[in-house]
């Protein structure tokens, strides 16, 4: 398979009064045709400005974005105005974090579709329509020819969602930027979701890059899985291999603090302590000492880079602790929950 | 959207009936002096006085005041005569109407489009130096008072007295109809003095409202679709950030007026804010019953156009 996009050592700063922000710190990914990668973390992890910055998007003037981003062989973060705006909505499209407000409220829902549509296709009005009559549908949206003349208040949360996810695919993109789509929506809306972005991504042969801060929900779709923390990269796996033996304290903490499915149900959640770290004045050595409850007086100075996993094809971590003391870890965790 | 606009009309005749039935019991049931005293003029006998209570029906039970003064207003749009020049209210206030009119609706036009202008500019180049002039000007604009820009400007740029003559002075008002040349010199000076303050306020609010647009959600879905940056910012977000603006102008519409009031007097242009202050000035009462109940009237159909462009902004106000 050969690499759609390719990502090489992201950043994105910005300058603030108080000091250089640094969201995203040296990300490098990449993604093949038709694969989904995931990128989870939690909150201030930094996932969702370096989605935006690989379409040029950050928010705010003060954002300084440097590094790589190759699309087809060609550097988006090079790219001017107008030819960045020939991919976005055509090649790469998107689908924003902010559920709730992803839509214009003022806008009919069926002209907010013919809009993208227009933008990139040379074709009347009419046919626009008609190709967004058959998106909505596509998407399972019930009456649809009824549907694309109201206003997106008029939509339930899920319909709204839907037709975020279809106005992204109008024009058929090679690569869905997909931010946290099932954040806010109750579990069953979240597996039709997502199962709905699996059959679109096997019709039209889409890559997809699944933002989230849920390792389960990542699993159900990914291919791959990014941990970012702090912005940076702390693990990168395929998804069985990260399920199987996660190697990142970090990851652990995710796995924890989420529940799980035939977990007993008076399992209790463990919440990862402490707070995401100040991005201006960033902790010394690893990143995530301060919140590492296997922290060593070294962990402090020295700062880990991706290192291979032995023995685990494309599973890279970046963690000071020993290989040996990390399974062992993690198999105590496991087994800890079991006895629980 | 038809359907919105007759239920906001019927609504505005609702609040019309209320505000011309509070005026009345401000004015004949709390009188600040008796009216038959204010009417009569210096060393009044008391023959004269009960002729005057009696033409003026100041005897009657109030329901029947109240029932006149609905009959001789709503069918005759009647005030009565001023104590003051014993012309009829109604004649004073169709004279001096016009150029009430012209100063508050040049002043609101030309504020809301200042107001949005560098509104969006303080926003879009927030830490450019265009942006801070803008934004530090706008807090200069909103702490001086009506009057004072108003001496000041006639004192700077007035054609009698200004050091730098090049604008009608106070006096200079010509009506439309007379010459429309002169009618719009006259008014430069007052028309930005009555906006300064106003669009001051908008600009800010502009900005801050279009800032927060920005920040939005659509406005990325916006950029993501691969539209041009000025259809962003002026289909997608400008629409949204301007909907507080005509709001909060709708609401600064008395304060407008009130202003209008102060700039009158500075200008002295014989509106209904000149007519007012006299007014009040001499204890005048049908008079100053008129101009409230006209300004009264002029709010609530201000109020009205703002919610018909509020509506046509926002769609989901129509179904409210």
């Amino acid at each position: 398979m050969s690499a759609l996009l390719e990502v090489e050592d992201l950043r994105v700063e910005f300058r603030t009064q108080d000091g250089i922000v640094r969201a995203v710190d040296g990300v490098s990914c990449s993604v093949d045709v038709g694969k989904t990668l995931a990128i989870v973390g939690g909150a201030g992890s930094g996932k969702t400005v370096a989605s935006m910055a690989l379409l040029g998007l950050t928010p705010g003037p003060c954002a300084h974005i440097s590094g790589r981003v190759a699309f087809e062989g060609r550097d988006l973060l090079g790219l001017a105005g107008h030819e960045l705006r020939s991919i976005r909505g055509e090649e790469i499209a998107m689908v924003v974090q902010d559920r709730s407000s992803s839509l214009h409220p003022f806008y009919k829902v069926g002209d907010q579709l013919i809009e993208a549509i227009v933008t990139h296709r040379q074709v009347s009005r009419a046919a626009a329509r008609d190709r967004t009559i058959d998106l909505l549908e596509l998407l399972g949206i019930p009456e649809p020819h009824h549907r694309v003349d109201q206003y997106p208040d008029e939509l339930s949360p899920s319909m709204r969602q839907r037709t975020t996810i279809a106005m992204a695919l109008a024009n058929e993109p090679q690569l869905l930027v997909a931010d946290d789509p099932t954040s806010g929506l109750d579990l069953t809306v979240q597996a039709e979701i997502l199962e709905l972005l699996k059959r679109v991504r096997e019709r039209l042969g889409m890559a997809i890059i699944f933002v989230c801060r849920d390792l389960a929900v990542a699993a159900e779709i990914a291919d791959d899985i990014c941990v970012v923390y702090a912005g940076r990269i702390v693990e990168r796996a395929p998804t069985e291999l990260i399920l199987e033996s996660p190697q990142h304290p970090y990851t652990w903490a995710l796995f924890k603090s989420a529940p799980q499915l035939g977990a007993p149900r008076d399992e209790e959640l463990a919440p990862n302590p402490g707070r995401p770290p100040s991005l201006i004045h960033r902790p010394s050595g690893c990143l995530f000492h301060p919140r590492c409850p296997y922290v060593r007086d070294e962990h402090r100075r020295v700062d880990p880079a991706l290192q291979p996993v032995a023995g685990q094809d494309g599973h890279e971590v970046a963690c000071l602790l020993e290989p040996e003391a990390r399974t062992r870890t993690w198999q105590e965790l496991k087994a800890g929950a079991r006895a629980r | 959207m038809t359907r919105y606009v007759i239920r906001r009309v019927l609504w505005v005749i609702v609040l019309l009936f209320g505000v011309i039935s509070v005026t009345f019991v401000i004015f004949y049931l709390f009188p600040s002096g008796d009216p038959a005293v204010l009417r009569a003029g210096p060393h009044p006998t008391p023959q004269l006085l009960a002729t005057i209570r009696h033409k003026l029906g100041l005897n009657k039970a109030w329901y029947v005041q109240y029932f006149d003064y609905l009959k001789a207003l709503i069918l005759h749009f009647d005030f009565g005569f001023s104590y003051q020049s014993h012309i009829a209210v109604r004649t004073q206030i169709f004279n001096r109407l016009p150029a009430t009119i012209s100063l508050a609706v040049g002043a609101a036009v030309l504020s809301l489009i200042t107001a949005i202008t560098i509104g969006t500019i303080a926003a879009l180049r927030r830490r450019s130096p265009l942006g801070c002039l803008a934004t530090g000007g706008a807090v200069v604009a909103i702490s001086a008072p009506v009057f004072w820009v108003g001496m000041i400007s006639l004192y700077l740029f007035a054609t009698d007295i200004g050091k730098l003559a090049i604008l009608p002075g106070a006096g200079s008002y010509v009506p439309l109809t007379h010459n429309p040349g002169k009618w719009f010199a006259s008014l430069i000076m007052p028309w930005c003095v009555l906006a300064a303050g106003f669009a001051a306020a908008s600009a800010r609010l502009m900005r801050s409202s279009l800032i927060e647009t920005l920040g939005k959600g659509y406005v990325s879905t916006a950029r993501a679709k691969g539209i041009s940056e000025r259809r962003v910012i002026v289909r997608h977000a400008l629409r949204v950030a301007i909907a507080p603006v005509v709001t909060a102008a709708g609401l600064g519409i008395g304060v407008l007026l009130a202003a209008a009031i102060l700039t009158e007097t500075a200008f002295n242009i014989p509106g209904i804010g000149r007519l007012t202050y006299d007014s009040i000035q001499a204890g005048d009462l049908p008079t100053i019953q008129g101009t409230v109940l006209l300004g009264a009237c002029l709010v609530v159909v201000a109020k009205l156009v703002v919610d018909v462009v509020y509506a046509l902004i926002d769609p989901r106000a129509r179904s409210r």
